[in-house]
């Protein structure tokens, strides 16, 4: 009100405009200091990019033409790789129902859902090479440890995009079912499952194409797959073959994600 | 043993805020086996509110008294009984917007009437028998909807969603049934066939209906009884013939009646059940 008395001559709405254009620059403003802030922390230096450019130049010149000498070894440790992908999601589905469903705030009381919470938080804030680094000591260099490492964090992925869909479905259905009789657990297998499934299926599938490229590096620290390879010929300076590598990684994760982009769509 | 449903010293309060005005405040209603009772009222009245606390769907206030179906304990004090999910597969209730899943099959939401008596291992895996198949089939062909089957509950109108969820309650052999508004949602026409399928049940089986209804001529046309809600409270019970325009008036706190005694309604209130329907797990 005391606005549109020291702008009288202005009708109400346009005084509105001019409060929210300071709103707007005061935004603005701060958002260029975290751009500077951050600038500064990240030590950027575009100029290294042109001023050190005939170095890339030569170094990229290297990886071609790529050298597919042993295209036999790529190709099976990239089946490797699918294969660790595979089963660390697969694993990671598997626990994440029951994971995702006890943390659905709709679905279990609080004391249920916030512990359940914050362990699938700490299984998502380690990082899937981390997880690998610690699962080569425990179960020995090779697959395994891949695998495992996927599982866990994918598990904490996936736990809680299966909670947000549970805690998004219509009440009405489960009330329908419940009031039938039926057990909590029936509740869920007939009142909540079906609503949510095609999400389910989506996000494991959106999971599975992640899960492919994870695979592909956590190899470098040992468990298993193409990325050891990977981190050979580069250690080896051998960059042709490096180059050979990342072109199969390219095609195998780019036609894995145009077949499982076909799988969503059967069941959206 | 006494009556179907006994509810004694029934109320409730949405939300925390003590001052808050109370949607049903201390109600007592005792219906007998094998009636058909209409529950009147305007939006708001408490009407939904009643019949959700029946079939334990909704807790009451703390300091309320107990509810019994068919002589079991529904709640007593604002708890509702260990044995609840047992009393409600006694109860069948049908929703105003039908509740049904609507990406399963419409047999498999008939079956699922048959959780309440069939062994959970085999309800969850979903392994009914022929017989119970053969009975939900039988139920569909009641209310007319058996070729639809295999089809998406989803793909169904309203009316026929409607249907179907009354065949889900036969398939459960519900001694009572409550329908909240069942034909609220729905054209004149599927209105009067699920009203008719209604009364038939009450009439064939001699089944105990509870209806709530917004439409006063379909209350006096097919139930005997009438009880009619205003702000929570029960200020009319008794033959719904008796329901005059003056009657009406009181109960409705307006003069304006069309010619068939019916309400002219006025903007429609969200009933404030539904904010609450996963708070009572049981």
């Amino acid at each position: 009100m005391h606005s549109a008395s020291t702008h009288s001559h202005l009708p109400e709405g346009q005084n509105n405009l001019l409060s929210r254009n300071w709103a707007a620059l005061l935004g603005w403003g701060i958002t260029g200091a975290v751009l500077i802030w951050a600038w500064e922390g990240a030590e950027m230096n575009p100029a290294a990019l042109i001023a050190d450019g005939n170095n890339m130049a030569v170094f990229a010149a290297d990886f071609f033409p790529p050298d597919f000498h042993y295209w036999p070894l790529y190709v099976s440790e990239m089946v490797t790789t699918v294969q660790i992908a595979i089963w660390g999601t697969v694993l990671a589905v598997i626990l994440a129902i029951p994971f995702g469903i006890m943390s659905s705030e709709n679905l279990v009381p609080w004391w249920v859902c916030q512990p359940v919470r914050r362990l699938m938080d700490s299984f998502r804030a380690i990082n899937e090479m981390v997880f690998a680094m610690l699962f080569v000591v425990a179960v020995g260099l090779g697959p395994f440890a891949g695998v495992m490492a996927l599982f866990i964090h994918t598990t904490g992925v996936l736990a809680k995009l299966f909670s947000e869909a549970v805690e998004a479905i219509d009440p009405g259905p489960v009330e329908g079912v419940r009031a039938t009789g039926a057990s909590g657990l029936q509740e869920i297998i007939y009142g909540v499952i079906p609503q949510v499934l095609p999400l389910w299926i989506s996000y494991s599938l959106y999971r599975f194409e992640s899960n492919v490229r994870s695979a592909t590096v956590v190899g470098m620290v040992g468990a298993g797959g193409i990325g050891v390879i990977l981190w050979e010929s580069m250690r080896g300076f051998q960059f042709a073959q490096t180059c050979a590598v990342m072109i199969i990684i390219i095609l195998v994760v780019t036609s894995l994600d145009i077949t499982s982009q076909w799988v969503r769509k059967r069941f959206i | 043993m006494g009556p179907d449903i006994q509810v004694k010293g029934l109320s409730k309060t949405f939300g925390n805020n003590k001052r808050a005005d109370k949607a049903l405040k201390n109600i007592n209603l005792s219906i007998e086996s094998g009636e058909m009772v209409a529950l009147i009222g305007p939006s708001g009245s408490g009407k939904s509110t009643l019949l959700r606390h029946l079939a334990g769907l909704s807790c009451s206030d703390v300091d309320s008294g107990e509810i019994r179906v068919l002589g079991q304990l529904v709640q007593c004090q604002g708890r509702l009984s260990p044995d609840i999910r047992k009393t409600r597969a006694r109860i069948g209730y049908i929703f105003q917007q039908f509740n049904l899943v609507g990406r399963m099959k419409v047999i498999t939401n008939v079956l699922t009437g048959t959780l309440g008596r069939v062994p959970g291992w085999r309800g969850c895996l979903g392994l009914f028998n022929t017989e119970e198949k053969a009975l939900a089939l039988k139920c569909l062909n009641r209310v007319g909807m058996d070729l639809w089957a295999t089809q998406r509950a989803s793909l169904l109108s309203g009316g026929q969603q409607q249907r179907v969820a009354i065949a889900r309650t036969l398939t459960q052999k519900a001694e009572v049934i409550l329908a909240d508004e069942p034909i609220a949602s729905l054209d004149p026409e599927s209105a009067r066939r699920v009203m008719e399928i209604l009364a038939d049940i009450n009439d064939q089986d001699g089944r105990t209906v509870v209806v709530t209804l917004h439409q006063v001529d379909y209350a006096r046309e097919f139930c005997h009884r009438a009880v009619a809600l205003k702000a929570g409270e029960i200020v009319y019970d008794g033959p719904s013939a008796n329901l005059t325009p003056a009657v009406l008036a009181s109960i409705y706190g307006t003069t304006s009646f069309d010619i068939d005694g019916e309400p002219v309604k006025n903007k429609k209130n969200p009933t404030p059940a539904k904010a609450f329907a996963l708070a009572a797990t049981g």
